[in-house]
């Protein structure tokens, strides 16, 4: 262990790293302020450049960027009521009202303060629950992995937001776009017509700038945001008031760090339904509660939710990192680049790789504490950061998708993959349904196949091992449990109501 | 996942879902469709087993599934707006009062179907043109006709366009050592 973090602490401490470090950290700011351009966006645009890097710098850059970037979200909400991350959205009626009574400042101060300290508490989930978690997973064999990818899915459609039928199928499209090139079982080329190109099926990365880059600048220049100028507010003594409010509200953020994390925990949840969870659990515990989100704008909600969404962000790498299953749309990102760079999350991580593991977990305290004097400047200039015109970034960003496309395999295949996910992924959001399950099923669709098809060839169709081995049995009925979460929901909510009667 | 807390919020999301519910619906029983035809003559295991089609299989089957509910849920949906149409009016009115959703539709207008076709367009155009024309000449023509048409100023376009275009191509041809198209420069 004192082995391992002296060498993870000299992988930490070098100059690339530290520069890649403030330059995620910066660029997460900026793509986090922006009202339209969401943490999962700057994840996919990163991606080329991640591509190129070493293993660690690739992650930190990755864990920093988001990091930033959730805490980001908070600064539009309060000076133009526009979240600029949907993990902001919960709380963007509370910031905004709070700013135009005088005290935006405060708002800001806390949502910084209340992130910062929402990942570090999420980043000790983090260290202390994954190698836990490990020792559990190193019992695994094909039966466990498939319940796992399989219990993945199930939760990344219960708790998506808006309508389980549209999560289903969008998950639906992730697994079948995952199924083109050749099978495994017996390397038959499926969907690919004929192309040789397409044997080696649909590359990830192109398919997320595409679904998470692209479609947003189609959105963004069909239904351009309405242009809003920025509040002014004054920037002096911010640190120490919001620490002073935060100590106020300890109960409320501890509240929101332990939901956060919690939440964050799950597969395809992330730090958005942490915030709103987050925030109405806050309403319900507080006595002014009720008047959440409207008159002067109260500063509970905010430390609540933004100390969740940032623990979130943190506890969503525990699936990652010890199962190998996604815990939110960006570290599903993080997940196909590492799979690209020949590391397999996974158990066996925590053995092989334990320095790099280390250094994942001092990255993530590191960047938290980072964006304090980041998130600070970030703060006073961000009246520059949102005049920032839309007309000049929009194009850019087609650039970048493109370039960023091209370079992963230098072919235009991969651009015209990227444009075609792009319109996809507008038009599934035009119709409402959620884009992270299909990445969801973009990466999990391949472990669930192999899992299936390994188990089922070694016992020649014995099916009973998915249901008799204590293991599976278990994920099983926790998989059961999950589908049949919203019946309970129903249920309980009846009995609740009717009892008020 | 539904909110006890914020019943009125999911219900507004709720009607506005329901207009795109027949459209989604049929096109997705009809790929699921295609799928299951298209697996139909996959070969099977040596043992004889379903092996490559299988698990497309169950996708196509599942989509079929899913599109019906959606058609379903259409149909349930216009049968209830038929019997109350008055009771709808009233829920439009408190939808319209509710909280802004992030992702409250704005209306659509002609210019910005044609900005995202030019978008797709300036895509279409880097595909079709960078082997002959080059990286650097066909981005900064993306760039600076996408900036231009997006109501910047000429002289912000030109400099925004190029400055970018070239900052990328620093980026990725001299850090990331990505071999860019020179295209007749070369």
């Amino acid at each position: 262990m004192i082995d391992n973090l002296t060498q993870a602490l000299s992988m930490v401490a070098s100059w690339e790293l530290l520069l890649v470090v403030l330059a995620a950290g910066v660029y997460g700011i900026f793509i986090g302020s922006i009202p339209g351009l969401t943490a999962t966006l700057a994840a996919a645009l990163l991606v080329p450049f991640a591509f190129f890097l070493d293993p660690l710098p690739a992650i930190a850059s990755i864990i920093t960027m988001s990091v930033m970037a959730i805490f980001a979200g908070d600064i539009p909400s309060a000076l133009v009521r526009m979240p600029g991350t949907p993990a902001s959205a919960a709380y963007v009626e509370d910031s905004y009202r709070l700013t135009q009574n005088g005290r935006g400042a405060l708002a800001l101060g806390v949502g910084l303060v209340a992130s910062a300290s929402g990942g570090i508490f999420g980043g000790l989930v983090l260290i202390v629950a994954a190698p836990q978690l490990a020792k559990v997973a190193l019992l695994f064999t094909s039966y466990e992995y498939f319940w796992v990818a399989i219990l993945g899915l199930t939760a990344a459609v219960i708790i998506s937001r808006g309508s389980q039928v549209k999560g289903t199928v969008a998950l639906l499209i992730g697994l079948f776009v995952s199924t083109i090139g050749l099978d495994i079982s017996v390397g038959f080329p499926r969907f690919t017509f004929g192309s040789t190109d397409l044997l080696g099926g649909i590359n990830f990365i192109p398919a997320m700038i595409g679904l998470f880059g692209l479609s947003q600048v189609l959105r963004n220049v069909i239904h351009p945001p309405e242009k809003a100028l920025p509040i002014r507010i004054e920037s002096k003594g911010l640190l120490r008031n919001a620490f002073s409010t935060l100590f106020q509200y300890k109960k409320t953020a501890v509240g929101g760090n332990v939901i956060g994390s919690a939440i964050g925990t799950l597969p395809g949840a992330g730090g958005d339904i942490a915030a709103w969870v987050a925030y109405a659990v806050t309403k319900n515990g507080a006595k002014e509660g009720k008047q959440f989100g409207s008159g002067k704008g109260h500063i509970q909600p905010i430390v609540g939710a933004s100390s969740a969404n940032n623990a979130g962000v943190g506890s969503a790498y525990i699936p990652t990192l010890v199962f190998g299953i996604p815990g939110d749309t960006i570290t599903a990102i993080l997940l196909g680049v590492l799979l690209v760079k020949g590391i397999q999350p996974g158990p066996s991580l925590f053995d092989s790789q334990a320095p790099l593991l280390y250094s994942i977990f001092i990255v993530f305290i590191a960047a938290n504490i980072l964006m304090l004097p980041l998130g600070y400047l970030a703060i006073r200039s961000s009246g520059m950061l949102l005049r920032v015109p839309g007309s000049v970034l929009m194009p850019i960003i087609v650039a970048f998708c493109v370039v960023g496309s091209f370079s992963i395999n230098n072919g235009l295949l991969e651009v015209l993959i990227m444009l075609i996910f792009g319109i996809l992924g507008y038009l599934l959001e035009q119709a409402k349904f959620p884009l992270a399950p299909v990445v969801l099923g973009l990466v999990l669709g391949p472990i669930v196949e192999k899992n299936f098809m390994q188990s089922v060839i070694k016992t020649e169709w014995d099916l009973t091992q998915f249901l008799t081995r204590p293991m599976s049995a278990a994920l099983m009925i926790l998989t059961i449990i999950v589908l049949l979460y919203p019946l309970l929901q129903k249920v309980v909510g009846k009995l609740l109501r009717r009892r008020q009667l | 996942m539904t909110f006890d807390t914020a019943p009125e919020v999911e219900e507004t999301v709720e009607n506005s879902e329901k207009s795109y519910d027949l459209a989604s619906g049929v096109v997705v029983v009809l790929f699921g469709s295609a799928i299951l035809f298209t697996v139909r003559d996959y070969p099977t295991l040596p043992s004889g087993e379903l092996g490559p089609s299988l698990f497309p299989g169950i996708i196509g089957g599942l989509m079929v599934l899913m599109g019906l509910l959606l058609l379903g849920r259409w149909l349930k949906g216009r049968k209830a707006a038929r019997t109350n149409s008055a009771e709808a009016s009233g829920t439009a009115a408190a939808a319209a009062s509710a909280p802004a959703n992030d992702t409250a539709p704005t209306p659509v207008y002609w210019r910005g179907w044609i900005n995202a076709g030019l978008v797709v367009g300036s895509v279409i155009f880097y595909l079709l043109a960078v082997d002959f024309l080059g990286f650097l000449t066909t981005v900064i023509i993306m760039t600076v006709g996408l900036i231009l048409r997006l109501g910047a100023k000429w002289w912000v376009a030109v400099l925004a366009g190029v400055l970018s275009t070239v900052g990328v191509w620093l980026i990725f041809n001299k850090v990331l050592l990505v071999p860019l198209p020179l295209g007749f420069w070369g």
